[in-house]
């Protein structure tokens, strides 16, 4: 009986320890097999020179004097300043009235005028650094490249970085508007053709968030642009330039670029995260991980489409657009691919913003030189794309006001509302000033 | 252990000279020691199997960690410098190029990969000063814009 019993532990013994050396050994061939896959997708980034780490975006080194960064760095305490100066304009009632007229697209009248130019003045020698970085033709970004992923990440968004991009562009755009109200027309068109081109070099900066951040400071520029041209006749050599700054916005490639240092963050922030659990258990991490960074390769080929063949949908029910394939496949509720949809969605507006004003551009051009009016986008002698909806792939609508013309995209849900301007479920484009807009 | 006394005893048995037992008990009790020799030789098998298995999985669970550790760039937590104000600029920044919603995601996502400490009040809170911001457009947003 004790034999018996002495055998049976035995055996008990036996069996559990073939168990749990099975199990190990199917663990560790997970194990190894993940760990393969990933390091096997670094590799191959970088054997066709792709980024794969937050070390790989570190830009080639240009000389301070060609680089716009570096400008921009040097007013780092001086826009501080200028942003503080900034916001006490803001909560005065001259101040909360200019900002609910531009929200109309309006700009600032005498008095407000005249408190915006004093802070201006007080901050004069912006202007000529800043007219140096715009005279830049590269942009290679200061950030630190060899930090760990969350403090590259607070680098990234600190206000000395958003927030002197952003005291940038408000200076830059306060000075244009100025220029407007003296009916300085032509000066402003100018600076706001090189702050396009400096919103267009910021987005040299990596990750996606920088992107956005790229394409909200062109609208800077775009907001610039639209009252000047409505504002008088610019000369025809700017409106060449103009146009050819914004045909510059069909360029994919700054596009590209970002989701490529997008995917290079979110290599070393995944495996620096993951890092915290032992190698042995972590192959289930390191799986959804690579399905993580498969999202980009949707992402990248989307971003690969010519705008003219990308067909973008519409979900009536959740008032949403759905993105053109291959990004489609994404799962929506993947923040990862959210956010990528997110850019898509942007870039799509930032083109249709361009195109409009490349219309609207043609359209004064056209008026300045025959005295005639158009009747239809196609009379223009604009590029095709020039003239297309990113969108709809159909022509741009135009619709004639008392104010001047509306330039518009039919907009998400595919349907053209006469020009009604909702940014959710309408249309959108580019209005006179006071042109209405329905808010959410 | 018990695997010598019993090859020992095969041998004590085989050199035993015949005794006058029957030969149906003999024949039972040849088998049955037949049965048993062969099951204690199955069972070292298998303890050794289940010992080299145990030993093949120890290995390559511990290679594979080793490989991690030689190769690793895993940083150690830090705790972050961010306040919530500069979350609150990027969001209301990414909100002007695309919408409150996706500006407030991800400043959440944000949150989390910087590991800020923030509660879901916090959260919260942000939030509700995005949308407020957002929503007063006084940064060039686009509804402000174009």
């Amino acid at each position: 009986m004790k034999l018996c019993s002495k055998r049976a532990l035995k055996r008990i013994a036996i069996g559990l320890g073939l168990l749990i050396g099975l199990a190990l050994v199917v663990n560790g061939v997970l194990a190894w097999y993940a760990q393969y896959r990933w390091n096997q997708l670094v590799a191959d980034l970088r054997a066709v020179g792709e980024p794969a780490s937050i070390a790989d975006l570190a830009p080639q080194p240009i000389p301070p004097a060609d680089n716009a960064a570096n400008y921009i760095q040097q007013l780092t305490g001086e826009l501080a300043t200028f942003w503080k100066d900034y916001e006490k304009f803001e909560s005065t009632p001259a101040g909360e009235e200019y900002d609910r007229a531009r929200l109309n697209r309006g700009f600032p009248n005498a008095e407000q005028l005249a408190a915006m130019s004093k802070v201006l003045d007080d901050h004069a020698g912006i202007l000529p650094v800043l007219i140096k970085a715009t005279q830049c033709r590269e942009y290679a970004s200061l950030l630190n490249f060899q930090l760990p992923a969350p403090k590259f990440l607070e680098s990234l968004i600190s206000h000395q970085n958003i927030g002197t991009i952003r005291g940038v562009f408000n200076y830059l755009y306060w000075q244009a508007a100025a220029m407007i109200a003296e009916g300085k027309v032509n000066e402003a068109t100018e600076l706001a053709i090189r702050m396009l081109r400096l919103a267009t070099l910021c987005s040299n900066e990596p990750t996606i968030m920088q992107y956005l951040l790229s394409i909200a400071m062109r609208d800077y520029a775009y907001e610039v642009i639209n009252a000047a041209l409505r504002a008088g006749p610019i000369s025809p050599d700017l409106r060449r330039d103009l146009d050819a700054v914004l045909a510059e916005q069909e360029n994919r490639t700054p596009l590209q670029q970002a989701l490529r240092s997008e995917r290079a963050f979110a290599i070393s922030q995944l495996e620096e995260q993951s890092g915290r659990i032992p190698a042995f258990l972590r192959w289930s991490i390191t799986n959804w991980q690579l399905n993580m960074i498969g999202i980009f390769d949707a992402a990248l080929t989307t971003a690969a489409i010519p705008p003219g063949q990308l067909q973008w949908g519409w979900n009536a029910q959740s008032q949403r657009p759905i993105a053109p394939a291959p990004m489609t496949q994404s799962a929506p509720s993947n923040p990862l691919a959210a956010s990528q949809v997110a850019v898509l969605e942007s870039e799509t507006r930032n083109l249709m913003i361009s195109r409009c004003l490349r219309v609207l551009n043609a359209i004064e051009a056209e008026h300045q030189r025959t005295g005639t009016e158009i009747n239809r986008v196609e009379e223009l002698s604009l590029p095709r794309e020039a003239i297309t909806d990113p969108i709809s792939q159909k022509p741009l609508r135009l619709k004639k006001t008392d104010r001047g013309w509306v330039i518009y995209s039919v907009w998400w849900n595919g349907v053209d509302d006469n020009g009604r301007f909702n940014y959710r479920n309408g249309d959108w484009g580019i209005g006179p000033p006071g042109y209405p807009i329905e808010r959410e | 252990m018990g695997i010598e006394p019993i090859d020992s005893l095969e041998q004590i048995l085989a050199q035993v000279p015949q005794p006058n037992a029957p030969s149906t008990l003999r024949e039972s009790v040849l088998v049955a020691m037949q049965r048993e020799l062969k099951t204690q030789r199955r069972l070292r098998r298998l303890e050794r199997f289940s010992l080299a298995i145990l030993l093949l999985g120890i290995a390559l669970n511990w290679s594979v960690g080793w490989h991690d550790h030689a190769t690793s760039t895993h940083q150690t937590e830090v705790a972050s410098g961010l306040d919530s104000r500069a979350l609150v600029e990027v969001a209301v920044a990414i909100s002007n190029a695309t919408d409150a919603e996706t500006g407030s995601r991800l400043a959440k996502q944000l949150a989390v990969w910087c590991s800020m400490p923030l509660s879901p009040q916090d959260m919260a809170a942000m939030e509700e000063e995005i949308q407020r911001r957002v929503k007063e457009g006084t940064l060039g947003s686009k509804e402000g814009s174009s």
